[in-house]
């Protein structure tokens, strides 16, 4: 299988993963982008910026091991993934993922699987910034954070 | 090292244990109880050589740790 994992303060271009990602025989690709929003924060000051620090060598570490458990459950040939370090504007994008396979719903399934295992165990946190310079952490299942 | 909300629950980037051996995960999860700014349901993983360690990991002079709240990246 394909793979490229990256952790960087680099914006990159989504044509970079449709290339990584489509080889000979892929009948499918799926990519995605996580965009910043522009949510309120608990002080109810909306959300203008967010700041994603973390461990990268052991993020890499972490996808390495969803992608085996990616390949134990979907046929799938090729997967990209690249998440921002560092400030992130609302409406600006910190994370592209993309998947390639012979067959779409192995390709879907791969990068909802790699989405859902990404928010729980890979060492990236993320702190939201208002406008007015509040901060508030981000801490799913502590502060009802979807 | 401390990350995320925990940095600025401790109020520092990174900190010195002292602890009597044999010291393990489960003990330095105790000691942290002892911080007011941390609260009490917070889960923290203990991170050693790029893994999380379980509570029964035992923590040995110089080994550098990290603590880390629950991941939110995506």
């Amino acid at each position: 299988m394909r793979k490229h994992f990256t952790i960087s303060s680099t914006p990159i271009n989504i044509n970079e993963v449709k290339q990584f990602i489509q080889l000979e025989d892929t009948g499918a690709t799926v990519v995605f982008e996580g965009i910043v929003r522009p949510d309120q924060m608990p002080n109810e000051e909306a959300v203008a910026t967010i700041e994603y620090e973390g461990l990268s060598e052991m993020a890499i570490s972490e996808l390495e091991k969803i992608a085996l458990q990616i390949q134990s459950r979907y046929e799938i040939h090729s997967i990209y993934f690249h998440h921002l370090l560092g400030k992130v504007a609302v409406g600006q994008t910190a994370v592209w993922v993309g998947v390639g396979a012979r067959h779409r719903k192995d390709a879907f399934g791969a990068l909802d699987y790699l989405m859902d295992e990404v928010k729980k165990t890979v060492p990236i946190f993320k702190k939201e910034i208002s406008q007015q310079q509040s901060e508030h952490w981000v801490v799913p299942n502590y502060n009802n954070e979807k | 090292m401390p990350f995320g909300i925990l940095k600025d629950s401790l109020g520092q980037d990174w900190f010195q244990w002292e602890h009597e051996a044999p010291a393990t995960v489960k003990d330095l999860r105790e000691w942290l109880k002892q911080f007011p700014n941390i609260h009490p349901q917070l889960p923290i993983a203990v991170v050693f050589d790029q893994a999380y360690q379980p509570d029964s990991f035992e923590i040995k002079d110089g080994m550098q740790l990290y603590l880390m709240p629950p991941v939110s990246g995506g």
